[in-house]
């Protein structure tokens, strides 16, 4: 299962892309991704939701009240770095499209209206894309590993990092205590 | 006026003279009461009285001249008679031209006439009549003229003779003044066909200036038309955006609904397929279709999938129509409307512009209809209202208030935005000043906004800003329209 978070200010559009992904299979070559699919309509749910759960692609509108597409993908970026990345807008300014490739490196830009064929195909290439970068990043430390250019510690930490990002880090205070991450004092809260 | 009285000493013993100055006697006295008559004498009969005169006058003096010439009297007289004959006819010409330019004509043509044939017929005519009788007695022509001199005694001679000189010196006087008037009336002449040259130049100039001020006026048109333009392709953008969303669930929704509906014809085949063969087919056979379908899904999501779109596309409607009515491209220009509404329709307009970056609060009060060009009013809410927006760092608030006072209604759009220090308020309506980044604005907006209010609509600003608090701006419309 591929987890996709979808977010857009619009709740139809959101509905209406879990239809489509709900009864069109996304299958790129001959690998099938069945997707498991996350809507919210503000880019600040969305965030705490990728605080907590992992996913695998990110789709999301660029005109959004108090935060943007692009803003939203810098911090979710920070959170998960291997989400790949797709903006779905119809507002298609230059200057959103700079942004949106240079500063978080969205994988593609699909303008509204869209093609339901292209968008499907493109969140199947999307996540056939990071499934091959994140093999060729376990071969090559595996490589490493076996060259003894990494130990296998390292490379433990690595793959927790990438889980969790963040969690072989310390933030030591300046009595010697621990700080806790924002996200995880909230979660002590609830 | 006194009448021209026949005298006694008048007679001269000729009889053709004689009976002619009887005739002139009655022809002067009939043109003295014609002019006395004034207006009620018609200018022809007047004419053709005194061309008569004019003409019977000539008749006489050349008679006169005749019988002077076949009496062969001495040239001293004959001469000078003739002489004053003709003086005479330019003379009396002269005066009836100018009668119209003299106080009473009527005294004067009339005096003068009464006063020439007196004189005229004592002194010469009755000194010719004497000649004649000389010569005809025998005395030879220079005899006649001396014995008739020496006669008359030396101090009627001398009064006549100074009389003649006198009438000459008024003779002289009279026709440099009727001269000098023929010179005024052509110098006027020259001066009104100068007048006449200059006011037609005027005129042309004058055609020439409208004609400017037309394409200047086309000009002013052509700019509001393309302010309105520019300002509706930034909202394009937006715009667009708004039209796009619909249309990209609606668009993918349709095609959903083409997988469902083939499911649903799946299902509805399978259940033919049972009546066709009736009775024992399996359940199970049925409930695996109805499975693979989703029945129980599609059943509830169909309804809301029918129901988004209808809203969706309901929505790209209205999009559409608040454009045609922000824009009233089918309306007349000058129209009672309302200034609620007008403000609605911009709102939604440009509400993509808004809705990111404020909350918006309308406040509206009763208006009664407004006499204003609507597609225009809409373009200064237009622009007010994305000003507004674009003061506005992060997210605000934009409040639309509307209200009457005596004969004006007024609309005041308030910001939460960084406002403006007094130097750039004070320059904000003036052409190409611009505070924002190059491409955001044509500086012209609120330029042309203030043509539309103050010179179209006779209506007024009230710009209040304060540096880090907001910007308010009301609008006065007068209700009737300006005064025409």
């Amino acid at each position: 299962m591929s987890r996709v978070l979808i977010v857009d200010d619009e709740p139809a559009i959101l509905n209406s892309l879990k239809r489509l992904l709900r009864a069109v299979p996304c299958a790129y070559g001959n690998s099938v991704y069945p997707l498991e699919v996350e809507t919210f309509d503000t880019p600040a749910a969305a965030l705490e939701r990728a605080a907590h759960a992992p996913f695998d692609l990110v789709l999301t509108d660029y005109r959004m009240p108090v935060m943007d597409g692009v803003e939203m993908l810098r911090e979710l970026r920070r959170l998960q770095p291997d989400a790949a990345r797709l903006i779905l807008s119809g507002y298609a300014d230059l200057n959103v499209l700079v942004s949106a490739i240079n500063e978080v490196e969205i994988y593609r830009f699909i303008a509204k209206p869209w093609n339901d064929y292209e968008l499907v195909a493109a969140i199947a290439q999307a996540l056939r894309n990071r499934d091959l970068m994140l093999e060729n990043r376990k071969l090559a430390d595996q490589a490493r590993v076996e060259r003894g250019l990494m130990s296998a510690e390292a490379l433990e930490a690595k793959r927790l990092e990438a889980l969790e990002p963040g969690i072989t880090k310390v933030n030591w205070g300046p009595d010697g205590s621990i700080v806790l991450d924002p996200e995880f004092q909230d979660l002590d809260k609830d | 006026m006194e009448a021209f009285v026949w005298d006694e000493r008048f007679v001269t013993g000729i009889e053709i003279v004689d009976t002619q100055h009887h005739h002139l006697v009655d022809v002067v006295n009939q043109v003295g009461d014609m002019l006395l008559g004034g207006d009620a004498v018609g200018e022809s009969e007047l004419q053709a009285l005194f061309k008569d005169l004019a003409d019977y006058a000539v008749k006489h003096f050349a008679d006169e001249e005749r019988l002077m010439e076949d009496a062969h009297l001495d040239p001293r007289h004959a001469e000078l008679h003739t002489r004053h004959h003709k003086d005479f006819v330019q003379q009396v010409v002269t005066m009836w031209k100018s009668r119209a330019t003299m106080k009473n004509p009527a005294e004067v043509v009339h005096g003068f006439l009464t006063a020439w044939l007196t004189f005229h017929i004592l002194s010469e005519d009755q000194e010719m009549a004497h000649q004649i009788a000389l010569v005809k007695a025998g005395k030879s022509a220079s005899e006649a003229y001396e014995l008739w001199h020496r006669e008359v005694d030396s101090s009627t001679s001398v009064l006549l003779h100074a009389l003649h000189n006198l009438y000459n010196v008024l003779s002289v006087n009279s026709q440099d003044l009727a001269e000098s008037n023929v010179r005024l009336e052509e110098k006027v002449a020259q001066r009104t066909s100068q007048l006449t040259t200059a006011n037609r130049e005027l005129a042309a100039e004058r055609e020439e200036l409208k004609a400017l001020l037309k394409k200047v006026e086309n000009a002013q048109n052509q700019l509001l038309q393309s302010e309105k333009m520019a300002a509706i392709g930034q909202l394009a953008a937006g715009v667009a955006h708004e039209i796009n969303n619909p249309i990209g669930f609606v668009n993918s929704n349709l095609g959903t609904l083409n997988n469902y509906v083939e499911k649903l014809l799946q299902v509805i085949d399978a259940y033919e397929q049972c009546e066709a063969t009736a009775a024992d087919v399996p359940r199970e056979k049925l409930a695996a279709v109805k499975a693979a379908a989703d029945l129980d899904f599609l059943r509830e999501d169909i309804r809301a999938l029918l129901a988004e779109s209808q809203e969706g596309l309901g929505r790209v409607k209205k999009i559409v129509q608040d454009l045609k009515e922000f824009s009233h491209v089918d309306e007349a220009e000058w129209q009672e409307a309302s200034i609620n509404d007008g403000i609605e329709s911009t709102l939604n307009v440009v509400w993509a512009e808004l809705k990111y970056k404020a909350e918006v609060v309308r406040e509206y009060g009763q208006l009664p209809p407004v006499r204003c060009i609507a597609a225009q009013v809409n373009q200064v809410f237009m622009n007010l209202l994305v000003n507004a927006a674009q003061a506005i760092d992060g997210r605000g608030t934009i409040s639309v208030r509307t209200g009457t006072e005596g004969d004006r209604v007024w609309v005041e759009i308030a910001d939460t935005g960084k406002g403006m220090p007094p130097e750039v308020k004070k320059r904000i309506f003036e052409p190409f000043y611009t505070t924002k980044p190059i491409g955001k604005g044509t500086g012209l907006g609120l330029s042309l906004s203030y043509d539309i209010i103050a010179k179209r609509h006779c209506g007024s600003f009230d710009v209040d800003s304060t540096p880090g608090k907001g910007t308010t701006i009301r609008v006065w419309l007068p209700i009737a329209g300006p005064k025409e």
